[in-house]
């Protein structure tokens, strides 16, 4: 059946900072801070070519992968620039959100 | 070059007591824009919202056959006091031309005429006003997203790759003018008669949801073929009265909870989140 958009309030990203080489967090506007580490989203990458990977292709995490930057697209999306591997993903903020774990920042965030 | 951007502060005006201004846009001709925007504002309305159309096709108008008038715009005090449809309030150029008159205006003319409806047209108390884009990206686009105080655009596409490409040519000259877009609705997405079991898609499938996906925005939903829904706007009748259980009523009440959300977030999120961020990231320990 066609695609039924779930009706809900959108979130944003009201602060993005680095945490080490390979993490980085993200407080959204529902106040939660997530923690994210760059090689599982890449493993989880939502381009077609990724998305379309047979299960049995599909890669492990990687722990080590980093980054170039991080940029939003338009109000709705960040682009990763991994250091390695697919760098086509467009990360949705509701699909973001999903793949973040939870946790309670020990300092402020410099940006 | 940049584009003169509207500041809040210039607008001292008939639109100042409008709540939300937003664009219903595709770029392209025939996509649905009016039906969208005039079911929309229906929808809006049933659920009790103040709501107002401005039609800025000044060469092919289309609301008034969708939503005839109780009452016609009047004039008071040098201002142009809105139609009344189905207690919508509507502006269209259909109101002062014969049915059948083309409007064979130049671009300076047809800019000048949209210009004066947004300085002369009183609007009074609105919660939302929807704009009914022109089809194309130039002059007249341009004076009303400089012009018309838009808070958001929404984006009307059919499912086809001839549509997303002219819709995202529209995305692009929003996003020069620094105006959201809410997201993107597919229009003519599918059809299902009540003995099918999957339904069709005669103008391809997933063209609205790509074209979201590409684009950054959110994907809002589809809106199915439905020859009530074109009945309806050839009649002038009001789909939520007539039809008030059809799948494409539901939908249309639908986008306007799911545009309801955006609106709201966008109200109360701006200046609460990054707007447009780089991180730079740096190779040692941070």
């Amino acid at each position: 059946m066609p695609k039924t958009t779930e009706n809900k309030a959108p979130i944003f990203v009201r602060k993005i900072w680095q945490l080490t080489t390979t993490n980085f967090a993200i407080e959204w506007t529902n106040g939660v801070c997530m923690r994210y580490l760059l090689g599982t989203l890449q493993a989880n990458c939502p381009c077609a070519a990724c998305r379309e990977r047979p299960p049995e292709q599909t890669p492990t995490p990687k722990a080590d992968i980093q980054a170039r930057s991080i940029s939003s697209v338009g109000r709705y999306a960040l682009r990763i620039d991994f250091d390695t591997g697919c760098n086509h993903g467009i990360f949705d903020f509701d699909y973001l959100y999903s793949l973040g774990e939870k946790f309670v920042p020990t300092e402020e965030p410099v940006h | 070059m940049p584009l003169k951007m509207f500041r809040e502060d210039d607008q001292i005006g008939p639109l100042d007591k409008v709540g939300n201004i937003v664009a219903v846009a595709a770029g392209k001709g025939g996509v649905g824009k009016s039906t969208v925007s005039v079911n929309l504002a229906l929808a809006f309305r049933q659920m009790g919202y103040r709501v107002g159309i401005f039609d800025a096709d000044i060469y092919g108008p289309s609301v008034r056959q969708m939503l005839p008038e109780d009452r016609l715009p009047t004039k008071k005090d040098q201002k142009l006091l809105p139609a009344m449809c189905a207690g919508i309030r509507v502006m269209t150029m259909a109101y002062f031309r014969g049915e059948t008159e083309g409007a064979l205006v130049r671009a300076p003319i047809a800019n000048r005429v949209i210009s004066q409806f947004m300085q002369e047209v009183d609007w009074g108390e609105l919660d939302l006003l929807f704009v009914d884009f022109p089809p194309g990206t130039g002059d007249i686009q341009l004076t009303l997203s400089q012009q018309a105080r838009l808070n958001a655009a929404v984006m009307v596409t059919t499912p086809s790759k001839v549509s997303t490409l002219d819709v995202n040519k529209a995305m692009g000259l929003f996003a020069q003018v620094q105006v959201p877009v809410l997201g993107v609705i597919e229009n003519m997405a599918y059809y299902q008669t009540d003995s099918q079991e999957e339904p069709l898609y005669p103008f391809g499938r997933g063209g609205g949801e790509e074209l979201a996906r590409n684009s950054g925005v959110p994907f809002l939903g589809s809106i199915p073929i439905d020859s009530k829904l074109c009945q309806c706007a050839d009649k002038g009748e009001s789909l939520f009265l007539k039809y008030p259980n059809l799948p494409v009523t539901h939908q249309f009440l639908n986008l306007a909870q799911i545009l309801k959300q955006h609106l709201k977030a966008l109200a109360q999120t701006k200046g609460d989140h990054l707007e447009s961020f780089e991180l730079i990231w740096e190779k040692t320990n941070a």
